[in-house]
């Protein structure tokens, strides 16, 4: 096994460190940054929040939103699959029959509680129709808890939350892994490296395919 | 809840103009204007008294460090004594063991005073539906704002703090409070021990809050007393 | 039972354990390879056996992990409840002169648990069962003071009880709180002149608002001292039991706040040994680079704020500055700053962004700077040195006995470390060293932590230099949820995918303890599983349990203001501690 246990011996404090002189050393360091920061701008870490805004990558968890079709009904079929994986049970949904017969089921209501919701996404990765997902707006506070409860007129997603100076999106499934890749383009994150006809033929009989093995073994020498 | 409450100093909130100022010449025009002065003092110089217990602290010492700097609102002055600050940013997970203490603190904090609660945790309970978790600070003290995400950026966290120092500055919020008066809901009641019913994962219904019910805020005596009666 | 043993089990003490106790009443039990080995005694055996077990050469388990008890009322199937022992308790041991790990286990009736205390044998043990009394209702007789930890006085019944409702709260009032016993024992006559009692948090800020330590202060001397725990106690545990394998990943990152991502990835290695299945190669290479970015930050953290509360309050700024610099890649990784819930069963939860090893570069060499700036800031620093050199001495056989791991364990001699000793997720393959220190004081652990971060920048150059390509989840469907194609397309994906949002993936039935090296030494999940998509039952060994729990003892004789200093460098996570 490369690397070892090393032992560290304290040094013995040398007449300088007894003399308090590498205290010198801290002070001018904490001078020098002073001074960086008071003449040039660019190296202060600060970000002037509500006027500067950190970047944050486009995979934030944030505020949610509901995505729509292209006739402005909400792509939700209130199926409850992101209800039952919100480990902070913070989805409330209840279903109603829709008048056009090909969508079948809709939410009459689709609440959240964002004063519930931890943020982790996982309604995201279990909706199977593309139906919810995050945006980067993280400015969310209230003053009482009922505000906190957002509904589907809140949740729909609006221009103004992808629009300039709006947050854009930000979680989605397999979506926005890198900024190079346009929104909308599925990047199965490595899955698609599996071709589709095996996982096909292995869904259908219902088996699994099998575990990555581990890499083949070397091919055994004869013994010397 | 119940009549036992009494035992605790029921939090009413005076008028939060600074002391010193009568109010009764509150129509006068030198008054207002001084309100309004005592007001923007106020915003600029909030001392916060972080309750940090989880989570949340990290992100709270997160935004007082260099990249968000909370100084810039006037709110860098982090004072761990109660007696010198007058906002209390709860932070993290408020326990039932630990519900007593930050009602004794907030009790302990000058007046006039507001309170953050920071992370959904604080909020609400967050994801905790357990059974040693409080489900909201305002269970114990009266909350301003809330601030959601678990844990909030401190952005989010300077988000909440702008808007707490607006309504400070509109003195909205001193109308609101002085209309409405907080009753805790447990912290104090009788030590005979008691039971908090059970709240549990499949209690939805609108309006409950998803299987816990919102502490309200009693609109006037009355109401109160319909309340304290009820219970 | 003995006579089934084969060197499969694992356990080469065997035989003589078979001599030791030829009745079979301490004998071994069969585990699979992925587990730890198991012995099994008896309440009544199981002070010899542990006697045994700790004092033979040929056993030599010398430190105490954790003591894990289970209620098994609703267990199913072959290791269900039947007859009269309805609870198990399992001791999880280390040697530290084997390198070896092992499972002690006494099964207790339903009626009134009960065996006699192990604190004789491992100090350790203490506080693990106040917590297994407290939580589980077993009681262990001799315990010097057997009362609620984490819970409060108030409370009623033992809540990690199968028949506990998982939201049952019982009000906690202002007498609840500040009862202990050093604080009840005040008023004794013959002290009123000599010493005082002095209260030290909860509320505090070198107490991080959740630990309470009630001390007995002659002068500034501090002469006794009782900590107390549990301000913070979340009901991690319970909660996993209420929710699917998957949904307990964003529990875990709560658990150390300060490192999430070890804390997930540990969670999900351990389900993942349960199912059996191997995760790709990146997915553990992406794990080890952002793990060891982690420490840094828990690293980075501790020492910045033990300097706060050592009065120096700029090593904060630096320290932070590269704390932040890791949240850009840890939130371009995963969407979120702090509670990143990335790891999957399985793998992982996204691929890395395409800039990840150019970033990992970068970063690195600013990290770097960072921890020159605190190194020149401290380590030489004579007001620093005074402070901490010389106090909270923690000798390497009492690190052992009250059985500490990770960086306080390293800094009192002991170079036990997981990533060493028992490689995980392509550890061997990386060549880093261990810091280790003789001295146990506070400057100790201060070096140790310094030379770690180091190591693990050092861990993230080798591995981000070969970073392989490919998926960075399984294609195990049952486990995993199927690509969006596939649901979206086809019948079969969405079958997979209804299967493992409504059902939870199915963990064969059966235990396993896996262990990883947290920030603050090891950190295990002991998970029971009865093959339904909850887990039956999850317990973290938490690294700083250990440590607060001989705190008390680390600061007699001390003054107060060094029993900060030590609380500092203990690194106290309230997350994990509590739980």
């Amino acid at each position: 096994m490369p690397g070892k246990v090393v032992i560290i011996h304290p040094q013995e404090p040398t007449l300088a460190v007894r003399l308090y002189l590498p205290l010198l050393q801290g002070m001018a360091l904490t001078l020098r940054k002073f001074l960086a920061n008071v003449f040039t701008p660019s190296v202060r870490p600060t970000i002037e929040y509500p006027e500067q805004r950190r970047e944050y990558s486009d995979r934030y968890r944030g505020r949610h939103i509901l995505k729509s079709r292209e006739d402005g009904s909400l792509k939700c079929v209130a199926c409850y699959m992101c209800a039952t994986a919100c480990p902070a049970d913070c989805i409330n949904i209840v279903a109603g029959e829709h008048p056009n017969l090909a969508y079948e089921k809709y939410p009459t209501v689709f609440e959240i509680d964002l004063l519930r919701c931890v943020m982790c996404g996982f309604c995201v990765d279990a909706c199977p129709k593309d139906a919810i997902w995050m945006t980067k707006d993280y400015e969310m506070s209230y003053f009482s808890r009922k505000d906190a409860i957002y509904g589907i007129p809140e949740l729909t997603e609006k221009p103004s939350d992808t629009g300039v100076g709006g947050p854009g999106y930000g979680y989605r499934p397999y979506y926005g892994a890198s900024p190079a890749k346009k929104a909308g383009q599925f990047e199965p994150s490595g899955l698609s490296l599996l071709p589709m006809t095996l996982a096909r033929n292995a869904a259908i009989n219902r088996v699994p395919p099998p575990p990555p093995k581990p890499p083949a073994p070397a091919p055994a020498k004869p013994a010397v | 809840m119940s009549d036992k409450n009494v035992s605790l100093p029921v939090a009413r909130i005076a008028p939060p103009i600074a002391p010193g100022v009568p109010s009764t010449v509150g129509t006068d025009f030198l008054t207002t204007k001084l309100d309004a002065l005592v007001q923007w003092a106020q915003k600029n110089s909030l001392w916060p008294m972080p309750f940090g217990t989880a989570c949340c602290a990290i992100e709270f010492m997160s935004s007082v460090s260099s990249h968000y700097d909370l100084a810039r609102f006037g709110a860098e002055v982090v004072r761990f004594s109660p007696r010198q600050a007058d906002l209390m940013i709860i932070a993290g997970t408020v326990t039932d063991k630990q519900a007593p203490i930050l009602r004794k603190i907030y009790d302990q904090m000058p007046e006039p005073k507001w309170v953050i609660s920071m992370g959904v945790c604080a909020c609400t309970g967050g994801f905790y539906r357990a059974y040693h978790v409080v489900q909201g600070v305002d269970e114990i003290v009266p909350v301003d704002v809330y601030v959601a995400g678990c844990p909030p950026t401190p952005e989010n966290l300077i988000h909440g703090l702008i808007e707490l120092q607006k309504r400070i500055q509109s003195g909205e919020l001193a109308r609101h409070r002085e209309a409405k008066t907080y009753v805790p809901i447990r912290v104090g009641t009788d030590p005979q021990v008691e039971s908090i019913p059970a709240y549990s994962k499949s209690v939805m219904a609108p309006g409950r809050a998803h299987g816990h019910e919102l502490p309200e805020m009693a609109d006037s005596a009355e109401a109160e007393a319909a309340k304290g009666g009820k219970a | 039972m003995s006579a089934t043993l084969s060197p499969a089990s694992g356990v080469s003490f065997a035989p003589v354990l078979e001599r030791k106790f030829p009745d079979g009443s301490v004998h071994v039990e069969r585990r699979p390879a992925t587990d730890v080995p198991t012995v099994v005694a008896t309440p009544e055996t199981c002070i010899e056996a542990a006697g045994f077990l700790r004092d033979d050469p040929a056993a030599a388990y010398d430190l105490l992990l954790d003591l894990v008890a289970v209620d098994r009322l609703k267990l199913d199937g072959p290791a269900s409840f039947r007859g009269d022992e309805r609870f198990q308790l399992n001791a999880l041991l280390y040697s530290t002169k084997r390198n070896e790990h092992l499972r002690l286990r006494v099964a207790l009736p339903a009626s009134d648990p009960r065996l006699p205390t192990l604190t004789e044998i491992w100090p350790a043990s203490n506080w693990f069962e106040r917590e297994a009394w407290d939580l589980m209702g077993i009681r262990f007789d001799g315990h010097p003071n057997l009362t609620r930890l984490l819970t409060h006085n108030g409370f009623v019944g033992h809540a990690l009880r199968k028949d506990y409702e998982a939201g049952q709260r019982w009000l906690c009032t202002d007498e609840d709180v500040l009862q202990t016993a050093l604080a009840a024992k005040t008023d004794l006559p013959e002290d009123v002149f000599e010493t005082m009692t002095l209260n030290f948090g909860p509320s505090h800020p070198s107490t991080h608002g959740t630990l309470r330590i009630v001390l007995r202060v002659d002068g500034e001397r501090i002469v006794a001292a009782e900590s107390e725990c549990g301000y913070l106690h979340r009901c991690f545990e319970k909660m996993s039991e209420t929710h699917t394998y998957t949904q307990v990943i964003p529990y875990t990152d709560r658990l150390n706040y300060c490192s999430p991502m070890i804390n997930g990835n540990g969670y999900a290695r351990a389900v993942e040994q349960m199912l059996g299945i191997e995760i790709p190669a990146r997915a553990k290479a992406v794990r080890v680079v952002l793990s060891e970015f982690s420490r840094i930050m828990d690293h980075m953290v501790c020492i910045g704020a033990n300097l706060v509360d050592l009065g120096g309050l700029t090593t904060f700024w630096y320290s932070y500055q590269a704390r932040e610099e890791i949240y850009s890649l840890l939130e371009a990784c995963c969407g979120a700053r702090l509670t990143s819930s990335y790891a999957r069963i399985g793998g992982l939860s996204l691929d890395v962004p395409d800039n990840f090893v150019e970033w990992c570069r970068t970063l690195s060499k600013s990290v770097t700077t960072h921890i020159g700036e605190v190194n020149t800031l401290l380590t030489k620093n004579r007001i620093v040195q005074k402070r901490m050199s010389g106090t909270g001495v923690v000798t390497k056989e009492q690190a052992i006995a009250w059985g500490f791991t990770g960086p306080c364990l390293r800094a009192s001699g002991v170079g036990y470390d997981v990533r060493k000793d028992k490689p995980y997720d392509g550890y061997d393959e990386v060549d880093f060293d261990v810091p280790v220190t003789t001295a146990g004081d506070n400057y100790s652990r201060y070096l140790v932590r310094m030379e770690e971060m180091r190591q693990s920048l050092r861990i993230i150059e080798q591995v981000i230099a070969r970073l392989p390509g490919g998926p960075v989840v399984s294609n195990d469907y049952r486990v995993v949820l199927p690509p969006k194609e596939m649901v979206y397309n086809e019948m079969e994906g969405l079958i997979f995918h209804f299967k493992n949002v409504f059902e939870g993936i199915q963990v064969p039935a059966g235990e396993i303890y896996s262990y990883t090296e947290g920030a603050n030494g090891e950190l295990g999940y002991s998970i029971v599983s009865d093959g339904s998509g909850n887990p039956y039952r999850v317990k973290v060994r938490p690294p700083c349990f250990p440590l607060f729990a001989a705190f008390e003892k680390i600061i007699i004789g001390g003054m107060v203001s060094d029993a900060v200093a030590t609380l500092g460098t203990l690194n106290i996570i309230a997350g994990e501690l509590d739980r």
